[in-house]
């Protein structure tokens, strides 16, 4: 049977139980609440219960100030300064935009966090959720949608505080004008000025974990109080996952770890391999290595394997993986960065470890290129090298890990026992044998980008989630 | 006329009781050079004597069953009868929640100009400890007593290589003595082994020199310690005491920088290996080991040194056991035979591994270590989170910061290349550190003649004679 044709059965199985019945707001988060309760590794939340979710998830003025900022800016890179000019009350949260600058490896770095402190009087009494980008995104999609709809942050700051950060070099006022492909196309490591096409080769090269993590504490610490949840999707679950050794925001973690298509630190993917060789990509699946200056590239094909389903709200009827992948590039191809660097990358899996050495020839050859005006230390660099094959996975004692049906490379509902973030609930929970340890599965169609298919069930979820902690 | 002057020269010469063939160790040293190799003449002729000949250690040792002298029995002997107060120290620390003991003999030089000098810190290989820098494989003299003559030396055998009164058992069966007071139960014996790190070591050889010397430091690293003096050049508290300078003595250099090497080597598509003398490799067999191949427990499965092993690279005719018409394999069975007792003999996986670029191993290690402590039910709470932070640390040594950096090295030694000198392993290694530390001194100097990576051993008494010109030479260079 064709894969597809495999697939939609399922599907339209799970869209059709969806509409078959619709719990209250309150029945849902009872219903989540149990499924956490049990001591399993994992626990489904039934496609129809997941998407009635959100019923009480309403936005003021419906996300429509918002949506008409978004549109009215060329490829819908809209400043998100101009979201501080609009009234609290009219998006139930007061909107600010954060722009860190900090030092390391002697070079000056942005990053930037929309802060979303909800109107709601209860949210103090939760954590502030800390969404950090995965590799190739940014605030964007964690904010509005494909169709600058409101996104999953909208929604979820209706109850909870909220900070969306993107990493530094994947936002740029205005956005990226140029093709995906074009060489010219480089992260804006600092906000104010272009950079040099060969600075930022020598940036790319040496855009490590540690590096993130610097302004990362750096922005949390300075524009948010008290407890956080750090949610980091896709390869910033590494962030999330060294967060917990950095003492400041480990005393505001207080054990607390929840996932939304985040995985493991790439230590786990080691693990794996020498546990259950045969598993799938259990290295962390990185390939040939590339030359690190040279960003990894986005493009529809990619995006066809996995990350464009039925719920992509670029989806129409008729239409192929392939066919949603190339809407979902024209769509953010400007306001998404649609690059990744191949260290983060590198960093993100097991495989690269062997490559330590050729890592470092190489930024040494681009500093001999350039001259390293920066004053560049490749010892500092060298020491941060791979930080994540040495993160510690004794630190949480409340782990939930949040994905959809459909984010393969994070769970594998014919076979769950397989998934990734099966592999890893069983690892945290040898380690941490008195932690509560929990996978939840949103069983309804949805990809490893649902929040940006379903935010709005999608928030209403994770308030539940959140809820449950302890 | 020219033949007065002639004379006169020669007439200086053997009045400074010593005629040289070629530069002596500091012209040589003072060439700006990726190597240069002091003349087998020079070398030979180099000198140093002890008030006693060394007889009283020598019969110290003579009256031990298989050499294996207590190092406490050293401490009574009279200084004056030594030209050195030799004291020996055992460390315990506590690391992974295990207790561990490092050892150290010190000698505090008799010679008053011995304190305008760093302290040399010897720390064995592998398989050694301290007896084999301290005499030879024929109890006589050994390097350290020589070096104590005109140095402060302390001679640091890693946890686990020494034992009082040796082994008795059979190479093949032995276990380390990680602690001096007791024998360990297999299963922590299993336990320490799995998880003997280069940070279990470096915390002991940090408290050991902390509480035992003062003023600076040069950290003599032989074979696969020569990982130690790079972690203590990321210690801010040694670092300060090291002044900048490193001192190698078959060395080589870090796993990082090792590993930039084989690096910059891949991608050199016009790079050929040179051809080797002795065609490379040491005891082990490197890279091409198949580390887990033992089984489940293969961090406990030490590697066990026989004749076969040491005769590849490091038996050769200046070994003292040699006697014209042997072998290599006979020079090395009389080696395992006459150090069999004394000697470690054998290797940690774990310390082997972290001494080549391994770092894609290190799930496996882990995954090595869970299984231990699960057998043993790990009474000890050792916590394995602990431990992975400190697996492959040698991959990330620093490798700046340096003034002034000497490798010396045995012409037969494997970190050498006698017949392409420029492709020899402490060369390149030399090469990449003078990239780093644009401004420091970085020397390469080779002994001239058939000596091998023991040449401690071999010839101990021109090498201390050696190594205290070259660090005379290196605290001219300032700090």
């Amino acid at each position: 049977m064709h894969i597809a044709f495999r697939l939609l059965i399922p599907v339209a199985g799970l869209l059709a139980a969806a509409v078959a019945h619709a719990a209250s707001p309150a029945e849902l988060e009872k219903k989540i609440h149990a499924l956490l309760d049990q001591d399993k590794i994992y626990a489904s939340l039934p496609g129809d219960d997941f998407l009635a979710l959100g019923e009480d998830f309403v936005l003021p003025d419906g996300g429509k100030t918002v949506t008409s900022l978004a549109l009215a800016a060329p490829g819908g890179a809209f400043d998100p300064r101009d979201l501080e000019k609009i009234p609290a009350a009219t998006l139930g949260y007061e909107a600010k935009w954060c722009v860190e600058r900090f030092k390391y490896y002697n070079l000056d770095w942005d990053i930037t966090g929309l802060r979303l402190t909800s109107l709601d009087p209860e949210a103090k009494k939760y954590p502030w959720l800390v969404i950090m980008n995965g590799g190739a995104a940014n605030v964007y999609e964690f904010y509005v949608d494909l169709k600058s709809q409101p996104g999953w942050g909208q929604f979820l700051a209706q109850k909870l505080n909220v900070l969306i950060v993107s990493i530094p070099g994947n936002f740029k006022y205005g956005g990226w004008p140029m093709p995906i492909k074009d060489e010219t196309r480089q992260p804006a490591y600092l906000l104010d000025r272009e950079l040099p096409l060969a600075e930022s080769h020598v940036r790319n090269a040496i855009f490590t974990n540690r590096l993130i993590m610097k302004g990362l504490e750096q922005l949390v610490m300075k524009n948010t109080t008290g407890d956080i949840f750090m949610i980091g999707h896709s390869t910033s679950g590494e962030l999330a996952w060294l967060s917990y050794e950095y003492p400041a925001l480990a005393a505001r973690l207080k054990g607390r770890f929840l996932g939304w298509g985040s995985g493991g630190p790439a230590r786990a993917h080691a693990l794996q391999s020498a546990k259950e060789p045969d598993a799938k990509d259990s290295e962390g699946g990185m390939g040939a290595m590339k030359p690190l200056e040279l960003l990894n590239r986005r493009d529809a094909a990619g995006y066809a394997h996995g990350y464009s389903g039925w719920l992509n709200p670029l989806y129409e009827p008729g239409m192929s993986h392939l066919q949603i992948g190339q809407k979902w590039m024209e769509a953010e191809g400007v306001r998404r960065p649609m690059f990744k660097q191949p260290l983060q990358d590198m960093e993100h899996s097991a495989a690269g470890w062997s490559k330590k050495g050729e890592v470092e020839r190489q930024i040494e050859v681009l500093l001999a290129k350039t001259g390293n005006p920066w004053g560049i230390d490749l010892d500092e660099v060298s020491k941060d090298l791979f930080s994540t094959a040495f993160t510690r996975m004794d630190t949480a004692n409340q782990i939930v890990w949040c994905v959809g049906h459909y984010d393969r490379n994070h769970w594998l509902p014919e076979d769950p026992t397989k998934a990734w973030e099966y592999f890893l609930a069983k690892e945290f929970r040898l380690k941490n044998p008195n932690a509560k340890v929990r996978i939840i599965v949103w069983d309804v169609p949805m990809t490893h980008y649902g929040h940006v298919e379903k935010p709005k069930q999608l928030a209403a979820a994770f308030y539940s989630v959140v809820r449950w902690f302890k | 006329m020219k033949l007065s002057l002639l004379s006169a020269f020669a007439a200086a010469l053997l009045l400074a009781g010593r005629s040289l063939a070629g530069p002596s160790i500091p012209e040589l040293l003072d060439q700006d050079k990726p190597f240069v190799m002091l003349a087998e003449t020079d070398f030979r002729a180099l000198h140093l004597t002890l008030p006693d000949g060394g007889k009283h250690v020598t019969n110290l040792a003579l009256a031990a069953p298989g050499g294996a002298f207590d190092p406490r029995d050293v401490a009574k002997i009279d200084p004056q009868l030594l030209g050195y107060k030799a004291d020996w120290f055992v460390e315990r620390y506590t690391r992974y929640n295990l207790p561990w003991d490092i050892t150290g003999l010190r000698l505090t030089s008799n010679d008053p100009g011995a304190k305008n000098y760093p302290w040399l810190v010897i720390m064995n290989g592998g398989a050694a400890n301290v007896y084999e820098f301290f005499i030879d494989l024929k109890n006589r003299p050994g390097w350290g007593q020589y070096l104590a003559q005109k140095r402060n030396v302390l001679i640091v055998t890693i946890p686990g290589n020494f034992r009082y009164g040796g082994w008795d058992k059979p190479i093949a069966e032995r276990d380390p003595a990680f602690l001096l007071d007791r024998d360990l139960t297999p299963d922590e014996a299993l336990v320490y082994n799995s998880v003997f790190t280069n940070r279990v070591i470096f915390q002991g050889l940090k408290q050991m020199l902390m509480k035992n010397t003062t003023g600076d430091l040069l950290l003599i690293g032989h074979s696969t310690s020569g990982e130690l003096p790079h972690l203590a050049q990321g210690d801010p508290e040694l670092k300060a005491r090291l002044n900048g300078r490193f001192l190698g003595w078959g060395s080589g250099g870090p796993v990082r920088v090792k590993s930039v090497i084989t690096a910059k080597h891949e991608a050199d598509p016009k790079y050929k290996p040179a051809p080797t003398l002795t065609g490379g490799g040491g005891g082990d067999d490197g890279g091409a080991r198949k580390w887990t191949e033992p089984g489940e427990f293969w961090l406990n499965s030490l590697a066990r040194r026989t004749p076969a092993v040491y005769s590849r690279v490091y038996s050769r005719w200046s070994n003292p056991l040699y006697e014209p018409g042997d072998s290599v394999l006979d020079i090395a069975t009389k080696w395992l035979d006459v150090e069999g007792r004394r000697r470690a003999n054998f290797k940690q996986p774990l310390e082997d591994l972290e001494h080549s670029d391994n770092f894609y191993m290190k799930g496996e290690v882990e995954v090595g270590i869970e299984r231990a402590l699960k057998k043993t039910g790990n009474p000890w709470g050792v916590n394995l989170e602990d431990v992975q932070k400190d697996l492959c640390s040698t991959s990330f040594s620093p490798a700046e910061g340096y003034r002034t950096m000497v490798w010396c090295v045995g012409k037969l030694d494997g970190h050498w290349n006698a017949i392409y000198p420029a492709a020899g392993g402490d060369v390149g290694i030399a090469a990449e550190y003078r990239l780093r530390n644009p401004k420091a001194k970085i020397r390469v100097i080779g002994w001239d003649l058939n000596v091998t990576h023991y040449a401690h051993v071999e010839v101990p008494e021109q090498l201390a004679a050696a190594i205290i010109d070259v660090t005379a030479w290196m605290m001219k260079q300032g700090s």
